[in-house]
């Protein structure tokens, strides 16, 4: 009788041997773990281009030339003296070289200006017209909606590049290109994309909450700002978001309207500045300047896009999914 | 026993012989004892976060049954089917799938099948393939088959119907008849292998037609006939040749043993499954289509199609009609019946709906918050029902419930309505109530910390320590008594050495005398020393002792410590001074003390525990002490420990208690692990907090008590169905009449359903619509006496 | 009794017309700003452009324009076409380097914007703890401005004479030893008869996509495989599929449409390669110094860059004389633009089945039975 020493095999705990073989279930997760390793790698070379812009552009000129390795701990300690050479137009008394960069803080301010104009006003502008639009198209009856809506999906086909051109003599022949905003806001407005996110997400709404408001007497101006409005909120975000970075960050439709013209600053974006900056300042050893321009573009964006970023994260995510 | 599998019930001797066995056999676990074919045994689900979602699910499943898990949403239903499927985890318990230990096998090595409530079709492929896919994407085991010696044997068969083989040659090569290649054709109409059709169009008989190919064979039989059968005998050659037996239809082994080959089924076996299984659920004209341009109903004949056509040893439903309207799921109902008859597997299907359980069911599990109420038959579980819950969850509409009181065998509802028992009933009431006094007597029992988690506290230390091979509180009073003693010892004789030494040099008469006086005072002193040093030991055996006091008794205890200070005097009476308070002495006093605590203890099981201790004891000294003991320690707290079924009664007793202690459904069970006096740390193992349901469980007992003293009340309960209109009702089992003004009637088909408000509850009767009644005017009813359930309040369990 | 008639009809018609006049009305006020900025500044330009193709359109003289028929096409399409008064015509080599700068550049691009996102959203998609950091942070370069990423960049690849980075911290690999910026060449080909030099400016413009450029593929991807439903996987793993077989049968075939769509998306996307090149190196080294009086004759010149030289006003001659030609460019790049989206969406058309197999099938009940 071996009762007390022995035990059945059928009765012995299998989990602690089992579980480290291959044919059957695995419940160490090899997969987080593997993944997590990789992307940590990766997201550290990933970010490090933040880092060096922002370490680099906040040394002295002094350092950049002498001591070129110290990234992080630069030789005299951080300086924003990259920022005082934008700000003030020029080098400062102490240093070695004197040059002007031809752009001081009186011109960075209209620069800011209107790239919020663009960014803030304009988003607004475009997102409230498509969404004026695309109540129309869901709640409102009329003839060839449909017609009209098709239409307008195929003309998504057509790339920006066709109608640049022509947008840009329209523009230089109303002599728009000596006024600032406009030019850079109206050709938006027309912009189907987001019109049919928008609209996409209107059709979402269920018509019984439009068709109890009808029946209360309400008009459908009033239905869309207190009802449809509220509702799309995470659209209209999500949009205003996009819109936001997209006129904040643009480059190249400002600097055809403006940007040949140096004697005109004051029209131009900040981007327009800063590319101008960097222009002048690339291949010197004064590159901490045009980092520091950098920053001074990035800075909003990266504020907004912290804040936000599962919402615009979502936002794509749904966009793409829709398709 | 299939081959290759390790048989669980051999006795091992350790965990190194236990691999090996494993190893050889691919950790593939068979356990012959178990009847059924599938067996789930005490299977258990916890989820990470505590949560416990299956509690002590036991179900033996026989072939061919149709197995259905119902009950409402979230009481476990759908995570105990996914844990058969493989799908989840088994917390504990075991699972055998046709004997084999199917616990930690993955879900496609377990030869099962699976129907999601979504239905889970690949939505980019056809019909066709989605169907096709599970036999496409696995090697099946089959019996090794001399596949060339069989075609040329069926080919020979073939020729002994001319007609019909010129048929099928010449209907093979015609496109319009044919669904496929010729030699598909001919294995299908002829019922033969490819291969053998494969030889048969080696002859190179004209199909032009069927004539020409009749004549063709009839001329050319005999030449044929022994051509094949030359070859035939060839291949046999070849077999016997590389150390194959064969029977009659080719199946090979090897010594006696058949062999077994694991390999993918040919592209013509597989469309012929597939439009087996497409013949039986009908869906032929569907099988080019894509997933989305299928309706619900036919998805799901898609996913059933996916499931029957592997032919596995279970099948397993997840809710799949819940996601069709009303209409289709009666059908798909009697579908899903139909085709559980014509293949036969066994099927565990899981819903929430109590109608298609009771339609489809060969046994349901009722289940609830995770504990089976009940298994039974449709017919067991509707008019037996073993408690409340089951009686009002089966059959709609449900089941009217009453309070009344309960006096010999009359009930009396609240107004004074009473209907009487058949005579027995009161002996059976009185059966019920004394068995639950013992019941809840046995667990408050088993929660009673102060005298049980002792036990394991006394025992604990001990284990401990002979784990770690040593036994500390009597090595530290060994220590510090023996250092104790030396320390003086050794005062005594530098004394003496020094007064000796001071004697020798003065000039003193009577030295020798001196010199004896000098002695017996140094004998007197080591007495001292001695005494001193018993006293140390004493207090330290005191401290252990009052671990052991509090139930075992004072006297026991200075009878035992009386026992070892005698031993001790003993000991240095003899000079042999050895304060060394040996392991084994200190362990077999303790285990004596412990023996003799279950020996006074009224205990169910106490022999185990005392026959492992003494086994313990017997193991002293030898090296099989340590595993002795760990048995006997996991034996304690076995059986120390609360069982699943103590578990459910409490359970279900809190699911129906009335009061003040009506506790939510998360119960905690502490089990000590600190020892000392105070509990410090509670680990969270399965249910019951000891302080809160030891408050219920005395409250349920008082109930008990009071029950068993006289009238009580109870709850009645009698279904619509047994209710009847007095006019129409003339069986001897017919009640008192009863009136009631219905509130409102309702016609449905051919019945009527009287709702109406009586003696606090809304009633609901059903009768059939013969006769015209209409709502708010009066009517009479009557009960079915024997139809009649009474019910405990406090457990909510049934008394019968 | 006639007279009641005709009022109920009168009445009946004029409220149905006045109705719908009203409800027309309504849709237009609503509709109107929208649809006015669309029809002026997207048809009216697209036309007007495609007009301007057809003429010598000077942008500071838009009165004096001329129909000139083909010309500007034929200039781009035919080598030995000059225009009258002018010997050499070196647009055709500029334009055609552009062109096959910018192929090159989808090619190499593409397929490594589609696979990295792809992996790295497999990766995301198996959660591990801290997940949605690291898709915020793989996103986040999607987002920096071209003037900032190109000073990024050129601080990063600057030889180490202008402090660049890489060259300071990896001193003698081949960061260091290469002058990105400058006039050096890789390595060269011919096609036809047009002499296309690689320079290695190419690399940091590489990276500058690389880094910023597939983001919005990457969070496609990661909802797409996060919209597989967790069943299908389990019905797989029940019906016998090892990890391979689930990846084959269940993630690929229901991520199709994202694929498609990236892959389109992002091909359309670098086909108008424009803003990188010029932030970071101005159109490339200009080494070939025959092409000197075409736009865009730099060895980073891509498709749009060379409608953009014409066009931005850098450049004023040119924005005088050959605006036509640019427009013309434009032209011919929205028709390739437009093939390539109409083939992405011929391949995500539904696809209708067809009924081969139940024919068979019924055949088959035919000899069961």
């Amino acid at each position: 009788m071996d009762q007390s020493s022995t035990v059945k095999l059928h009765e012995l705990r299998l989990p602690s041997r089992n579980a480290k073989k291959q044919r059957t279930m695995i419940s160490f997760p090899v997969g987080k773990l593997v993944s997590f390793i990789i992307l940590t790698v990766f997201c550290i070379i990933w970010i490090s281009p933040f880092i060096f812009l922002f370490t680099v552009s906040l040394r002295n000129q002094t350092d950049a030339m002498l001591y070129p390795k110290e990234i992080l701990y630069p030789h005299s300690g951080y300086s924003f003296e990259s920022y005082e050479i934008i700000l003030l137009g020029k080098y400062p008394e102490t240093s070695e070289q004197h040059i002007t960069t031809g752009v001081t803080w009186r011109d960075l301010v209209p620069w800011i200006l209107n790239s919020c104009g663009v960014a803030i006003g304009g988003t607004i502008i475009h997102v409230l017209v498509a969404a004026f639009a695309a109540y129309a198209f869901t709640f409102l009856d009329f003839k060839y909606r449909n017609v009209l809506f098709t239409f307008l999906i195929f003309t998504m086909v057509i790339p920006g590049a066709a109608t640049t051109l022509g947008n840009q003599t329209t523009i230089f022949g109303l002599k728009w290109n000596k006024v600032p905003l406009v030019g850079l806001i109206l050709p938006g407005i027309g912009g189907v994309y987001g019109m049919y996110l928008i609209k996409t997400f209107f059709s979402g709404i269920p018509k019984d909450l439009i068709e109890s408001a009808k029946m209360d007497g309400y008009s459908d101006f009033k239905i869309f700002f207190k009802i449809v409005l509220p509702l799309g909120k995470t659209v209209l975000l999500v949009q205003g978001l996009f819109g936001f970075m997209g006129g904040w960050n643009d480059l190249i439709w400002p600097q055809m309207l403006y940007g040949a013209d140096v004697k005109r600053k004051d029209l131009w974006t900040l981007q327009v500045g800063m590319a101008y900056l960097l222009g002048k300042f690339r291949s010197s050893n004064t590159i901490g300047v045009s980092l520091a321009g950098g920053v001074i573009c990035i800075v909003p964006v990266l504020i907004v896009y912290l804040f936000a970023a599962n919402k615009i994260v979502e936002g794509m995510a749904s966009a793409g999914v829709k398709r | 026993m299939e081959n290759g599998y390790a048989d669980g019930n051999q006795v091992v001797k350790n965990a190194a012989e236990a691999n090996k066995i494993l190893k050889e056999h691919n950790y593939k676990v068979q356990n012959g004892d178990v009847d059924s074919f599938v067996s789930l045994q005490g299977i258990n689900k916890v989820y990470p976060n505590g949560v416990q979602a299956v509690y002590d699910f036991n179900l033996d499943i026989n072939k061919h049954d149709f197995i259905v898990l119902v009950g409402p949403s979230g009481c476990g239903k759908s995570t105990t089917l996914r844990m058969v499927a493989g799908l989840e985890e088994i917390s504990s318990g075991y699972l055998y799938i046709d004997k084999v230990l199917s616990n930690y096998l993955p879900s496609k090595s377990r030869d099962i099948s699976m129907v999601f409530q979504s239905y889970a079709l690949y939505p980019q492929m056809s019909v066709y393939e989605n169907i096709a896919f599970p036999l496409k994407i696995r090697k099946y085991t089959k019996r090794k088959v001399g596949k060339e010696a069989l075609g040329y044997k069926l080919a020979i068969k073939a020729f002994e119907n001319p007609e019909l083989l010129a048929r099928a040659i010449v209907e093979g090569f015609d496109k319009t008849v044919s669904f496929g290649k010729p030699h598909e054709y001919i294995s299908t109409l002829l019922n033969i292998s490819d291969e053998a059709s494969k030889v048969l169009l080696s002859l190179n008989i004209p199909h032009n037609s069927i004539e020409i190919a009749l004549d063709y064979i009839n001329a050319n039989k005999e030449n044929f006939t022994v051509d094949l059968d030359s070859k035939l005998s060839v291949e046999e050659q070849k077999l016997t040749a590389a150390g194959y037996e064969f029977n009659e239809n080719y199946e090979l082994s090897l010594n006696g043993e058949p062999v077994f080959v694991n390999e993918r089924l040919s592209k013509e076996e597989i469309r012929r499954k597939v439009f087996d299984a497409a013949r039986i659920l009908d869906l032929g004209p569907y099988l080019d289509r894509l997933p989305k341009e299928l309706s619900g109903g036919q998805m799901q004949r898609v996913a059933l199609g996916r499931a029957i056509v592997r032919n596995a040893k279970v099948f397993l439903m997840d809710e799949p009609l819940s996601n069709l309207d009303a209409k289709l799921r009666v059908l798909m109902r009697s579908e899903i019946v139909r085709i559980h008859e014509h293949i036969g597997a066994t099927t565990i299907y899981v819903t929430h709906d109590q109608t298609e359980a009771m339609t489809m069911a060969t046994r349901i599990v009722v289940m609830s918050k995770g504990w089976v109420q009940q298994v039974g038959t449709p017919h067991e579980v509707y008019s037996d029902p073993a408690n409340l819950f089951v009686a009002t969850f089966i059959g709609s509409p449900a089941m009217n419930i009453f309070d009344g009181t309960l006096d010999k065998n009359e009930v009396t509802l609240s107004d004074g309505f009473s209907v009487d028992l058949p005579k027995d009933f009161k002996e059976k009431d009185k059966a019920f109530y004394e068995r639950k006094v013992e019941e809840t007597t046995r667990l408050i029992n088993l929660l009673d910390n102060e005298r049980e988690f002792q036990a394991i506290r006394v025992f604990e230390p001990l284990y401990k320590a002979l784990k770690a091979n040593r036994v500390e509180v009597s090595k530290l009073g060994a220590e510090i008594a023996k250092s104790e003693f030396e320390r003086l010892h050794h005062l005594v004789s530098s004394l003496e050495v020094e007064i000796y030494a001071y004697l020798d040099g003065a000039e003193i008469a009577n030295k020798h005398e001196f010199k004896q006086l000098i002695k017996t005072k140094i004998a007197e002193l080591n007495s001292l020393i001695k005494a001193r040093v018993l006293e140390a030991v004493e207090t330290k055996l005191d401290e252990i002792n009052e671990l052991v006091i509090p139930y075992v008794g004072e006297e026991f205890v200075s009878s035992t410590k009386a026992q070892l200070v005698e031993e001790f005097n003993k000991a240095v009476a003899n000079e042999e001074f050895d304060l060394d308070v040996s392991k084994e002495n200190y362990v077999e006093a303790q285990l004596d003390r412990l023996i003799a605590l279950f020996e006074d203890h009224k205990k169910e099981n106490k022999e185990e525990i005392i026959a492992s201790l003494k086994e313990v004891k017997e193991a002293l000294g030898t090296e099989t002490l340590l595993p002795s003991l760990e048995l006997a320690h996991e034996t304690l707290n076995n059986i120390l420990t609360i069982t699943e079924a103590d578990l459910s009664k409490i359970y279900s007793a809190q699911s129906y208690i009335e009061g003040d202690v009506k506790s939510q459904a998360v119960m905690t069970f502490g089990k000590k692990t600190k020892v000392g006096k105070k509990v410090k740390k509670v680990k969270k193992h399965k249910a019951i907090d000891p302080r809160e349901t030891k408050i219920l469980l005395e409250g349920m007992l008082k109930s008990y008590e009071e029950a068993l003293k006289g009238p009580h009340t109870v709850k009645v309960g009698i279904r619509p169905e047994h209710i009847h209109l007095d006019s129409e009702y003339t069986k001897p089992s017919k009640s008192k009449p009863f009136v009631i003004t219905p509130n409102v009637v309702e016609l449905l088909g051919g019945e009527l359903l009287i709702h109406a408000e009586y003696n606090n509850i809304d009633l609901i009767a059903k009768i059939p619509a013969t006769t015209i009644v209409k709502s708010h005017e009066e009517v009479k009813l009557v009960l079915n006496k024997e139809s009649v359930l009474i019910f405990d309040p406090i457990s909510g369990e049934r008394i019968k | 009794m006639s007279t009641e008639l005709t009022l109920q009809e009168f009445y009946r018609r004029r409220e149905r017309t006045v109705g719908g006049l009203k409800k027309y009305g309504l849709a237009l006020l609503f509709l109107a700003p929208f649809l006015i900025g669309f029809i002026v500044f997207f048809i009216y330009p697209l036309f007007y452009g495609i007009y301007i193709s057809f003429t010598n359109f000077n942008l500071s003289k838009p009165g004096e324009t001329k129909m000139v028929g083909f010309q500007w096409y034929a200039i781009l399409f035919n080598r030995n076409y000059v225009i009258k008064g002018t010997k050499f015509s070196p647009f055709f080599d500029s334009y055609w380097k552009a062109f096959i700068h910018t192929i090159i550049f989808v090619v190499i691009m593409v397929p490594i914007a589609i696979i990295v996102p792809l992996a790295l959203a497999i990766l995301i998609n198996l959660k591990p703890p801290g997940y949605k950091i690291f898709r915020c942070l793989v996103y986040m370069p999607a987002i920096v401005p071209l003037a900032c990423s190109g000073a990024i960049f050129v601080m990063l690849f600057n030889p180490a004479a202008a402090s660049g980075i890489l060259a300071t911290l990896f001193p003698g690999s081949f960061f260091d030893n290469i002058k990105f910026f400058q006039d050096s060449v890789w390595f060269s080909f011919k096609v036809g008869p047009i002499n296309v030099p690689i320079v290695y400016a190419w690399i940091p413009i590489f990276f500058m996509c690389f880094w910023g450029g597939w983001g919005g593929n990457f969070i496609i991807f990661s909802a797409g495989l996060e919209n597989v439903p967790k069943s299908l996987y389990e019905a797989s793993s029940v019906d016998g599929c090892n990890r391979w077989n689930k990846i084959l049968h269940v993630t690929l075939p229901n991520i199709k449409g994202q694929l498609v769509l990236c892959t389109f998306t992002t091909i359309i996307g670098y086909m108008g390669l424009y803003g990188q090149n010029y932030t970071l190196i101005g159109g490339g080294p200009y080494m070939d110094k025959l092409l000197i009086s075409a736009p865009a004759y730099g060895e980073t010149s891509t498709l749009i860059y060379f409608i953009q030289a014409i066009v931005d006003g850098s450049n004023t001659t040119m924005q005088a004389k050959f605006y036509g030609l640019a427009s013309a460019a434009s032209i011919i790049y929205a028709i390739l633009v437009g093939i390539l989206t109409g083939i992405q969406q011929f391949l995500s058309r539904d696809k209708k089945s067809g009924t081969i197999i139940s024919e068979r099938y019924s055949k088959w009940i035919r000899v069961v039975q």
